[in-house]
């Protein structure tokens, strides 16, 4: 772990901040297609938009101290169709793109109706999409302990609940919260939630077990594993508070605060399962 | 395009890693990486008989391997900028600096270990084959400098006629994943690269 601390840090925050971005809109949408927000609400919520957009920029940030020599970035189209690292990047940005369009158009007060609902709608799936190719980019035939479903469906998980999370935060700053509970907004939004801590504990635990049947004559799987039930104990823990956090803003609380509480332990809950993920890697050789 | 690759006999090698060192030394590399890795295989068991006597299954033997410029190179496969490449001359698998990120996901993807990220110079490293010297008909260094000719590179249809044999043996991958342009002669112990039986002795010399 401290190996992966060391050298992964970046790529942990890459993408802890990404899904938690990506999901925020699933929110968004669903609260718009299920309630009429007063026109307060609705204003604020518009100008709130730029939150996802901030994280996700946070997320690229981070990424960049990843690499050796970021100024060489614009080469990684190159690998488009063939490097899954180039699909997922610009999957990133094509989401990034169409969340900065929603934003800007919102802001001029032009979108509103059935083309706001679409357009939302539009963003969650592009979000969503994002997530997807994240957890592809380590489907690498030659990494054994990454090369399954299991690690795309965690990060679906992570922008469920996580970003499930920061939407919530966002309808209940605007003042919609009181609103928006009265519909079938709460009642999706629980499914939504608990689908994001299955997949998240669910897939994180599974891979676990993935990995602790690995043995190889450089790594023993158990061994490697057995090392990280702690770190994978405390992520659990920080996510199934996050999804408590959730339920209670979706339930009752008003106030952004519990809601906003859920997103830092959701960082949290991702940071820590993505180290450990990180550390889990082993080869099919050397 | 001519193939190249390298052709490594276990019978002779005597893990002495002077192959590793010269490269080391030709290319100034620092201490924290190798562009060759020897590496040691070993494993078995003592046995005590009945009647009293003892047997042993105990072995060890070394693989000396630095890239091998696979046909189907997984690095080259997953790196986002097309830095790493094919050279459509000599099939050997070369970095492009000017292009590189150093995402190190060709150091991630790779199961020979091969390329290191060196931050310091900002790109992915790795060997090209010694390219340099090779055009001006020399030999790769490795190559030179092993003493009990263990090391041989050239056309590789050409190596694997003259040496028969595969990259099959443990603790390399199967040849399966990225189809190594790597000829290796067994020696009486090596074993399938599917192996199970030992263990990587020097893991944290070549890891
Ligand atoms: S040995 Fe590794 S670095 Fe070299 S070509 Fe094969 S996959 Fe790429
Ligand atoms: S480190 Fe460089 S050569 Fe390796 S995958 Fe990244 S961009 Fe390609």
């Amino acid at each position: 772990m401290e190996h992966a601390i060391a050298t992964e840090l970046p790529l942990a925050l890459f993408t802890t901040l990404a899904p938690i971005s990506a999901g925020a809109f699933i929110a968004i949408a669903i609260a718009l297609f299920a309630t009429e927000l007063s026109e307060k609400a609705s204003k604020l919520l518009d100008k709130l938009s730029f939150v996802p957009l901030v994280v996700l920029a946070a997320a690229f940030i981070a990424a960049f101290f990843h690499l050796s020599t970021p100024l060489n970035a614009i080469n990684v189209f190159g690998g488009l169709g063939r490097s899954p690292l180039s699909n997922e990047i610009l999957a990133g940005i094509v989401f990034g793109v169409i969340l900065l369009a929603y934003c800007v158009i919102a802001l001029t007060g032009k979108l509103n109706g059935a083309v706001k609902k679409a357009f939302a709608a539009v963003v969650a799936v592009a979000g969503l999409a994002f997530a997807y190719f994240i957890g592809m980019a380590y489907a690498i035939p030659t990494i054994v302990s990454w090369n399954t479903p299991l690690i795309p469906l965690s990060i679906i998980g992570f922008t469920l609940l996580g970003g499930g999370l920061l939407g919530t935060v966002m309808i209940a700053t605007a003042g919609g919260m009181a609103e928006a509970r009265k519909t079938s907004f709460k009642a999706v939004m629980l499914i939504v939630a608990v689908l994001g801590i299955a997949l998240s504990i669910g897939s994180v635990w599974a891979h676990y077990v993935m990995v602790s049947g690995i043995e190889t004559a450089v790594v023993s799987g158990s061994a490697l594993a057995s090392g990280l039930v702690v770190y994978l104990a405390a992520s659990t823990a920080c996510a199934v508070l996050a999804f408590a956090c959730q339920c209670a803003a979706l339930l009752k609380v008003d106030s952004p605060a519990v809601a906003f509480v859920g997103v830092v332990l959701m960082i949290a809950a991702i940071v820590i399962a993505r180290l450990a993920f990180y550390a889990m890697q082993i080869s099919v050789g050397l | 395009m001519t193939q190249h690759g390298f052709y490594y006999d276990a019978t002779r090698c005597t893990g002495c890693k002077t192959c590793q060192l010269a490269c080391s030394d030709r290319y100034d590399l620092p201490t924290s990486y190798f562009y060759r890795h020897v590496f040691e295989y070993s494993g078995g068991d003592w046995k005590t008989e009945a009647d009293g006597t003892v047997t042993t299954d105990a072995f060890v033997y070394h693989t000396s391997v630095s890239c091998n410029h696979c046909d189907d190179a997984t690095c080259v496969k997953v790196c986002p900028t097309g830095a790493m490449h094919k050279d459509g001359e000599t099939g050997i698998v070369e970095v492009d600096s000017n292009k590189c990120i150093g995402c190190g996901y060709c150091v991630m993807s790779c199961p020979y270990n091969a390329p290191t990220v060196d931050r310091d110079k900002g790109h992915s490293v790795k060997c090209d084959g010694c390219h340099a010297r090779v055009s001006e008909g020399k030999k790769p260094i490795c190559v030179e400098a092993c003493s009990t000719r263990a090391l041989e590179f050239g056309p590789i249809e050409e190596l694997r006629k003259e040496y028969k044999g595969d990259a099959d043996v443990a603790p390399l991958p199967s040849p399966e994943y990225t189809k190594p342009n790597l000829v290796i002669k067994k020696c009486v112990r090596s074993k399938a690269s599917d192996d199970k039986s030992g263990t990587l002795s020097n893991r944290w010399e070549v890891m």
